[in-house]
């Protein structure tokens, strides 16, 4: 088992290299000097060979390149030209911003998930749970943003009962992150884009759970169980027990696709989590802020995923054997 | 099996179900929508949609608070509001309608905007020159027989004062009637009517239409800070030059003329034809002066508000979104602004000219929606075609090879899974620069992951097979075998995981196009949602949200579609 997850660890250190040295080269082919925001009008051809030595483009390529990922690796992804502020400092704050929306959402939503699919397998066939099932279906088949952008016009704007977007009212300035999310004020902003969130992310699960649970239903220590005489709650219970794989593995993915829909999401609700940073950091061509965005997002999906592995390895030994053999 | 029989196969099998039926329907109707709309309605989705019209903004005047707003589709060429709370509206034809704006004179409050038809116009004269205020009463001037009738308006009818006959009226451009006499202002002169003698003055260059009847003098402006002034007992006239600019108009309040120009431009004149300029602050034209709380308040064609008293002006606030300000009046409390022009038809919620509305930049959007349907669909359309390219053909080999190349494959897919989506697209369109090739990209570079790995699953099962087994026994050479006995087998598979795909690209393509990574130049459904975002305007136009149900109606079909063939394509999935 030490052996596996060690082998993961390199894993996830060569998949982020190689995203890393992608990167590298992708911006280094297209935007061959990307001093070219700081160079105005006027400058001399000294002045332009001054600051491009002053980061370091003089040097050959390949020492740039080691340069560059060495720097990734301790954490310094240069300065946002935006913020004029280390891009590092400036994604801490801005993912634990995202995060405070994201992990209470997954997990919520797969709370319900798991509760909400076994119950209308049980209640397969009514008009309820067919109501239901295309109701989710219907949430699952639109565009997360666009659900969002529904909410905010018909709660926030037409009812106006919640804030429109953003995470506190400003003016506001926080000391601490903890400072910033225990107030009245902070949950009024959160509610919404967590309620949002939460409805579409379990709409998908739900309906995993809810095509396992009926798979379950129909073996025959199912049938052994009702012969017996157990009551009907514990044999949803004992069920749905055995139904929930299908759902661990889907919650890996979920997870990713939790960040990067974190870009469009967080956009319509202006939250400043890293995903509306991307965009920021895309609208005013900020490279370094960009590259450090994407990278800290597929390296968190990168270790979420392997989580999910380890975690299924540990559930069903067959595959930590398949891939050592 | 021909393509005919494969057509006829396929909808047989939609036709047994009822769900993928109307599934089918929907998308054969959003085709047809997207492919054939255009050619019915015949909208440009990137003209800017302009219109005639007269808005009347009802404002609080201490708060300077909007409270409601009044327009009207209509060509005007002058405008005046009387005292009794009612429009009179010049239009180009010479006809003068009056329209009466009771829920203003009773004080009523509204919000928002109220449409008005063209129904509540009533005529009241024709042939009219013009319709103005002077001193509190509403004079008409119109045509009678090659001489001009002078009318007063008061309780919406109309009685004859005088009949002058001036020689050429067609160029008069305002009128002053005060201390017994009438002055009328054409183009560049004045005529004075005292005790039906007519005498002319040529004063050699443009009047602005603006008079006012104070002290014993009628004080006209003309261009470039030019004032006339008639002594209406001696018959004298003087020229006299303000440091304003073209004098748009003119007003008496406590024993001096306010001279109003172009550009703010501001100067007060005393009895003894000395001046001083009032510097004002704004750079609007200020075009209206109405009494209020013993000193004038001053409207600019932008919306500035100027309050005027002794030599002094207070700049008392700015009206945002008006344009155009002609008139403006201050009754029962309110103050009502009349403004007119071509203004762009923007943010129009739905109506028979424009059925899903128009946008911020006043285009139509159902124009908009049967373009973004095209291009999403073509978007989605391509993208699945190379994603299905790609992660089949390398599905089928690895799957079919297996040993160094599979797991080659599987590194691979591993890799694009840690990939997320919408950061790539981002990262592509700051590389290259947003557009329909870099949504294409973005969304085939990754995602024949999934495809690659179906498709894999079901090859790996398929080539343990008898049959392939016993071709491999016979020694037929590999393309063959993949061509012949693998291909068959999962092209069910792959045809409905194209159906998944273009799923996933209809929403992805939204997605990116939402954060402004689609194309710039065209419509697609993302991008009419980017838009609406950009500008603000999507939180109360609703009918910019409408992308969204053509998004959702395509999915969902795709979903039905795919849950009608899946059971079909992978027996596996069948179930009792």
């Amino acid at each position: 088992m030490i052996a596996y997850v060690l082998r993961k660890l390199l894993f996830i250190f060569l998949l982020f290299l190689l995203i890393l040295t992608l990167q590298f080269f992708l911006f280094r082919l297209a935007i061959p000097d990307p001093t070219i925001i700081y160079i105005r009008e006027g400058l001399g051809p000294e002045e332009r060979e001054i600051i491009r030595r002053s980061f370091g483009l003089d040097r050959p390529l390949y020492e740039q390149y080691l340069r560059y990922i060495v720097n990734f690796l301790r954490g310094d992804m240069g300065y946002s030209f935006l913020y004029k502020e280390p891009v590092s400092s400036i994604i801490i704050d801005r993912l634990l911003n995202t995060l405070v929306l994201t992990i209470p959402a997954t997990l919520t939503a797969f709370l319900i998930a798991f509760y909400l699919g076994s119950y209308m397998a049980w209640l397969r066939s009514s008009l309820f749970e067919k109501a239901f099932v295309a109701t989710l279906s219907v949430v699952h088949s639109l565009p997360l943003f666009w659900i969002g952008m529904i909410a905010i016009a018909i709660i926030s704007v037409h009812l106006g009962l919640l804030p429109a977007g953003g995470m506190r009212t400003p003016p506001y300035e926080a000391e601490s992150f903890l400072d910033k999310i225990l107030s009245f004020d902070f949950l009024k902003h959160w509610i919404l884009p967590y309620t949002v969130l939460t409805i579409y992310t379990a709409s998908y699960p739900t309906l995993l759970m809810r095509g396992s649970m009926i798979s379950t239903l129909g073996e025959d220590f199912i049938t052994t169980l009702k012969a017996v005489g157990f009551s009907e709650r514990i044999v949803i219970a004992k069920a749905s027990r055995y139904s929930i794989l299908p759902l661990i593995t889907y919650m890996g993915i979920s997870m990713g696709l939790a960040f990067s829909g974190s870009v469009a999401f967080e956009t319509v609700f202006s939250w400043p989590g890293v995903g509306r940073e991307l965009v920021i950091a895309f609208y005013n061509l900020d490279y370094p802020l960009a590259q450090g965005v994407f990278a800290v997002m597929a390296l968190a999906i990168i270790v979420i995923n392997t989580l999910v592995d380890i975690a299924y390895s540990y559930l069903d030994p067959r595959i930590r054997r398949g891939t050592s053999g | 099996m021909s393509v005919l029989g494969y057509i006829r196969a396929f909808l047989g099998y939609v036709y047994e179900d009822k769900l993928g039926l109307a599934a089918f329907t929907v998308l054969t109707l959003l085709l047809v929508f997207s492919l054939a709309g255009p050619l019915v309605y015949r909208v440009d989705p990137h003209a800017v949609h302009k219109g005639y019209e007269v808005r009347i903004h009802v404002v609080d005047p201490e708060g300077l608070r909007v409270r409601g707003v009044l327009s009207l589709e209509m060509e005007a060429l002058g405008g005046v509001l009387t005292p009794d709370g009612s429009l009179l509206l010049l239009g180009f034809n010479g006809v003068l309608y009056e329209l009466p704006l009771p829920p203003l004179a009773r004080g009523l409050q509204f919000e928002g905007e109220v449409r008005l038809s063209s129904s509540s116009l009533r005529v009241v004269a024709e042939n009219v020159l013009l319709a103005s205020v002077s001193h509190g009463d509403v004079y008409v001037v119109s045509m009678a027989d090659g001489a001009i009738a002078l009318d007063r308006f008061e309780n919406s009818s109309i009685t004859r004062l005088s009949v002058l006959e001036v020689g050429d009226a067609r160029t008069l451009r305002g009128v002053v009637v005060g201390g017994g006499v009438v002055v009328l202002i054409l183009e560049s002169s004045i005529v004075l009517a005292s005790g039906g003698e007519l005498h002319s003055f040529d004063v050699g260059f443009g009047l602005s239409g603006s008079g006012v009847s104070c002290w014993d003098k009628v004080v006209v402006g003309g261009s470039r800070g030019r004032l006339v002034v008639l002594n209406v007992l001696t018959g004298e006239v003087n020229v006299i030059r303000v440091f304003v600019d073209d004098v748009l108009h003119v007003a008496c309040a406590n024993g001096v003329v306010y001279v109003f120009g172009r550009g703010g431009s501001m100067a007060v004149v005393y009895e003894n034809l000395s001046y001083k300029v009032v510097p004002t602050g704004v750079v609007d034209d200020l075009v209206v002066s109405i009494p209020f709380d013993g000193g004038l308040l001053t409207v600019g064609s932008m919306g500035s508000i100027l309050y005027v008293e002794g030599g002094g002006v207070r700049l008392a606030g700015y009206i945002s979104g008006l344009r155009g300000v002609r008139t403006a009046s201050l009754s029962s409390g309110q103050l009502v602004i009349v403004s007119f022009g071509e203004f762009v038809r923007d943010l129009r919620p739905p109506s028979l000219e424009h059925p899903l509305g128009t946008d911020y930049y006043g285009r139509d959007v159902l124009a908009q929606v049967m373009v973004g349907v095209r291009m999403s669909l073509f978007i989605a359309f391509v993208t699945a075609l190379i994603v299905t390219f790609i992660g089949a053909t390398l599905g089928i080999v690895a799957g079919y090879l297996r040993g160094r190349v599979d797991s080659a494959v599987n590194s691979l897919i591993n890799i694009m899974y840690s990939i997320p989506l919408e950061p790539f697209a981002v990262l592509l369109a700051i590389i290259m620069k947003p557009g329909m090739l870099t949504v294409i990209l973005a969304i085939s570079i990754l995602i024949w992951r999934t495809t690659a790995r179906i498709v894999r699953s079901q090859v790996l099962s398929v080539a343990s097979t008898p049959m392939v087994e016993a071709a491999k026994a016979i020694g037929a050479p590999h393309h063959r075998i993949i061509a012949y006995y693998i291909v068959p087998a999962v092209l069910p598979v792959i045809l409905v995981d194209f159906a998944s795909t273009m799923v996933y690209a209809i929403l992805a393509e939204a997605t990116l196009s939402f954060i402004g990574v689609g194309p710039q130049d065209t419509f697609t459904l993302g991008t009419i949602l980017n838009h609406a975002r950009i500008t603000g305007a999507w939180r109360t136009g609703w009918w910019l949200l409408t992308p969204g149900i053509f998004i959702g109606l395509i999915t969902i079909s795709l979903y039905i579609l795919i849950r009608v063939f899946e059971p079909i394509a992978n027996p596996k999935l069948r179930r009792t």
